[in-house]
């Protein structure tokens, strides 16, 4: 569906009791598929499934929330699934293989929210600051530090909120550095993605949600998260 | 009275997701002038309910003792300028209050956005500290929204009374009363509903829509339908004042 038409959706149908007013909540989900990925690529392909069947469930949440894929393994980096609005968001299967281009993959999610939200201006509608998730299992092979510093820059400026997970054999020290200092990395428990995406679809619809003016009190994150390393 | 007023605020679902009550409040009072305020305790802070209940009280009852239909613009901004500060200060006393009772807070806890309007036989002063809206019907049928939007880049940012720096945000302005039968007031949650914000527009449909509900029962089950929970899950105020004939 391209975003011309979704964008209208709502006004195609429009139901006179109401005012036209549209909002969403874009969340760009930036994946490791290198090679090393693929022993818990069954797990992580249900976590990404867990993600979408919860937004579903939430009749705010399908309407409001947007999410978008991008890989970085496999085929280098890859805008796996462009924004997509929760009712419709079906996730293909990843696959895995090559190197960890995290870098790369981390500006290229940053791009896709900077045109996202030049496309809701353009369209006068309303959104929530941005979310970023980056979930990785090693060591980036590329060069990440220039990505870490626009990361910083963009979260200390409020136009994203960034989480960042390792599991696995994840270089937790590049990960801090990486990682926004504000909101540390995260390693998770065992191989729990659908509780990680669980949390995450969760914490998406409170943040989708009512205003929240100075606070937000996300669901706790232990069960999925070493919470003591 | 001159004012017939109907009210009510609704749950919202994500609030009974995560285990709270309704964080609206409303509040009027009938005295020489006629004084309606809404509030809407932001987010998660943990007092955020008990606050817009007092807010919206507080300023509400300073109002109905200190305006008056005598009064010009400039001293009714005046009064609502003086009776905005009060009711910040009443909202930081609640900390060391709640700190003393054993309860640790501080005054974030306390968030809250307030909207109220003071309806004189002349004109309506208006107080805005965060979102929400104030939306007047005339003798032509014509709506008008009183209110401004936020400056905001996230929709789900809010200026709150708790800010330090809140009287920089703050609204407060008069209005002639010509014309005007109906005002509504309402939070966030129902504003979403009624006035398009791109440009601060009511949509009539929505007001023309309540005014046909006959009372509070069928005004809860509207802001309660599937077609409302579509569109939002916050929590649902609206007070409507209706000259009387």
């Amino acid at each position: 569906m391209n975003d011309e038409h979704y964008m209208n959706e709502a006004r195609d149908c429009p139901d006179a009791r109401f005012a036209d007013n549209d909002s969403r909540s874009p969340h760009v989900l930036l994946l490791d598929t290198s090679k090393s990925v693929e022993r818990a690529g069954g797990d992580l392909n249900n976590g990404v499934q867990a993600f979408a069947r919860t937004l579903k469930e939430n009749p705010t949440a399908s309407n409001r929330v947007e999410v978008a894929i991008v890989t970085f393994g496999k085929g280098g980096v890859n805008v796996l699934c462009d924004f997509t609005q929760a009712k419709h968001f079906t996730p293909p299967t990843l696959t895995f293989g090559g190197d960890t281009p995290l870098g790369q993959g981390t500006n290229t999610g940053l791009d896709l929210i900077a045109a996202r939200k030049q496309l809701y201006r353009a369209h006068g509608i309303d959104y929530s600051r941005p979310w970023v998730t980056i979930i990785t299992d090693g060591a980036p092979t590329d060069h990440w530090q220039t990505a870490a510093a626009r990361l910083h820059e963009e979260e200390a400026a409020r136009k994203i909120a960034c989480y960042c997970v390792g599991f696995g054999n994840a270089d937790m020290n590049v990960l801090r550095q990486l990682a926004p200092p504000n909101r540390p990395p995260l390693m998770l428990n065992d191989l729990r993605f659908e509780e990680l995406f669980t949390w995450l679809s969760k914490s998406q619809i409170i943040v989708s949600a009512a205003a929240v003016g100075t606070q937000q009190a996300l669901p706790p994150v232990d069960g999925w998260a070493v919470t003591q390393r | 009275m001159p004012w017939t007023i109907q009210a009510t605020s609704v749950t919202g679902e994500s609030h009974h997701a995560n285990g709270n009550q309704c964080q609206d409040a409303h509040a009027w009072q009938e005295h020489n002038t006629t004084v309606l305020t809404v509030a809407d305790g932001t987010g998660s802070a943990p007092h955020a309910g008990p606050a817009a209940t007092i807010a919206a009280t507080t300023i509400t009852s300073l109002l109905a003792t200190t305006t008056n239909n005598d009064q010009n613009p400039d001293e009714l901004a005046d009064a609502g300028k003086k009776a905005l500060a009060a009711t910040r200060n009443v909202i930081d006393a609640l900390p060391s209050a709640y700190n003393s009772a054993g309860t640790p807070a501080s005054i974030n806890d306390f968030a809250t956005t307030l909207l109220s309007a003071t309806i004189t036989s002349t004109h309506i002063l208006i107080i805005q500290v965060g979102d929400g809206a104030i939306v007047t019907m005339d003798d032509q049928g014509t709506f008008s929204a009183l209110t401004r939007q936020q400056e905001r880049e996230y929709v789900n940012d809010v200026h709150c009374l708790t800010a330090n720096d809140y009287e920089n945000h703050a609204t407060i302005n008069v209005t002639p009363i010509d014309g005007i039968t109906t005002v509504f007031l309402m939070t966030d949650g129902t504003e979403c509903l009624g006035v398009q914000r791109s440009k601060n527009t009511p949509a009539p449909g929505f007001f023309q829509h309540i005014l046909s509900l006959e009372n509070n029962d069928d005004l809860r089950a509207f802001l309660t339908s599937p077609p409302v929970r579509e569109r939002t899950d916050d929590d649902r105020t609206i007070l409507i004042a209706r000259k009387t004939p």
